[in-house]
């Protein structure tokens, strides 16, 4: 919306460029060259600078995860005139382009530099970007509506859209986000016109929106979304390695989607870590996890590690239903052995916030599901 | 996964509205084009480095 990106990636995960028009490679690949394309603006109406591309990958590689370990490999990163910048690396690193092309957070935007020049652990104050819509600030009521308004002098690449790169044409004038925190409550909005696109409907829904005339169900992204669980080792219970084998004696992958989805069109059997239906998919080392529950095997674990159960609790706060029928699911077939609060229902962030904490439990990741009533 | 309606209403102004909109500035907004959508967050944070909620980079991006 607000903000643009050096590459993005299309439908197929491919990198393609955005703001950047051409670059070249040094043939020891340890140089790379960039060139940003014509037309470039921020809302403020001043030109977007090489200087401001710097400033933002800068700000950018302090914080994310996948920029930190590019910031590593990166020997500099200058810019060499107003529409030219070349970042030289230590070593070659494949995944440069890549990395820029990310779409999940926190994806290397370009601020201007002013901006990008705050310290990254401080928010910045002003929303000032070079993409197609423009944050309005004095419209935004924080629980209730963000409203964004069309930027006219934006120019669109040239090429069609795919995924969430190519041409970025614009076809309305403003877009409101609404916030309606209640499932039913934006299902009905959306079925009564308030609205004109839901984006996570509830499972449970599904039937009803499929028979509403008018209204058209899209699966995006197109492989589907992927749950993990991940298992703090550093904290209890999961730093004993006998509660983690107990773990995936408990655990099926199966009573996972039926729970999340009932449906079973929605449903996909996936064992592998970067997900299925990608380029990297692999089931390799996930034997473990193929088999049926071992609920004996499960609970000896569980006795032999001299694991204690644990009494606290997260009150659950609004999260993507997902997590609570992930958690719901995790925790009944854990507590019951003595892995109790083993599955907490959390998100990427407040995974980070329990490991900050020095708290144990499994983690269920990101998804778009529903049930009310987990079969696990 | 989304759903949306297929022809926004807000996209079918009866043509009274341009004049209304002569006088009356709200109905200048309701002339445009504008497109109602409820994201699986409300935004709270705009700094798409600072947080790794996805609802800021959804808005940033």
């Amino acid at each position: 919306m607000v903000y643009d990106t050096l590459f993005s990636s299309d439908h197929e995960q491919n990198p393609k460029p955005q703001m950047v028009d051409t670059w070249t490679v040094s043939p020891d690949r340890l140089v790379y060259t960039f060139k940003l394309r014509d037309g470039l603006k921020f809302h403020d109406g001043t030109p977007v600078t090489s200087k401001d591309v710097v400033a933002s990958m800068n700000r950018w590689g302090k914080r994310d995860g996948a920029g930190k370990q590019l910031m590593g490999y990166t020997k500099s990163l200058v810019a060499k005139d107003g529409k030219t910048f070349e970042w030289t690396l230590t070593e070659p690193y494949g995944l440069l382009i890549d990395t820029l092309a990310k779409t999940g957070t926190s994806i290397p935007f370009v601020m201007r530099e002013k901006e990008a020049m705050v310290d990254p652990f401080q928010q910045i104050q002003e929303v000032v970007g070079s993409g197609p819509f423009q944050f309005s600030r004095e419209e935004w009521v924080p629980g209730s509506k963000t409203v964004y308004l069309k930027f006219k002098d934006y120019v669109p690449r040239k090429e069609p859209a795919s995924g969430h790169a190519g041409g970025k044409v614009v076809k309305v004038d403003r877009v409101e986000f609404i916030w309606l925190s209640d499932p039913q409550t934006a299902q009905s909005a959306l079925v009564t016109g308030e609205i004109d696109y839901l984006e996570n409907p509830a499972i449970d829904f599904l039937p009803m929106l499929r028979a509403t005339p008018g209204i058209k169900i899209e699966e995006h992204p197109a492989m589907g979304t992927m749950g993990f669980i991940q298992m703090n080792h550093l904290h209890p219970p999961f730093n004993n390695v006998k509660a983690r084998q107990a773990l995936l004696y408990l655990l099926n992958n199966a009573d996972y989607v039926n729970t999340i989805s009932p449906d079973k069109s929605l449903q996909t059997l996936c064992f592998s870590y970067f997900g299925c239906g990608v380029a990297m998919e692999t089931d390799a080392g996930s034997e473990p996890y193929k088999g049926a529950k071992d609920i004996a095997k499960g609970t000896a674990a569980v006795q032999g590690g001299g694991l204690q159960r644990r009494a606290d609790h997260d009150p659950a706060g609004h999260r993507p239903s997902i997590h609570h029928a992930g958690g719901t699911c995790t925790d009944a077939a854990a507590a019951p052995r003595g892995l109790s609060e083993a599955g907490r229902a959390i998100d990427g962030l407040g995974y980070r916030r329990f490991a900050a904490r020095g708290e144990g439990a499994a983690g269920q990741g990101a998804g778009t599901f529903s049930s009310p009533a987990p079969p696990c | 996964m989304f759903a949306l309606r297929e022809r926004s209403r807000s996209w079918l102004v009866p043509a009274v509205l341009a004049v209304a909109a002569l006088f009356d500035p709200s109905a200048a907004v309701a002339q445009q084009k504008v497109l109602r959508v409820a994201m699986h967050a409300d935004v709270r944070t705009l700094d798409p480095f600072w947080t790794t909620q996805t609802i800021a980079s959804i808005q940033a991006g």
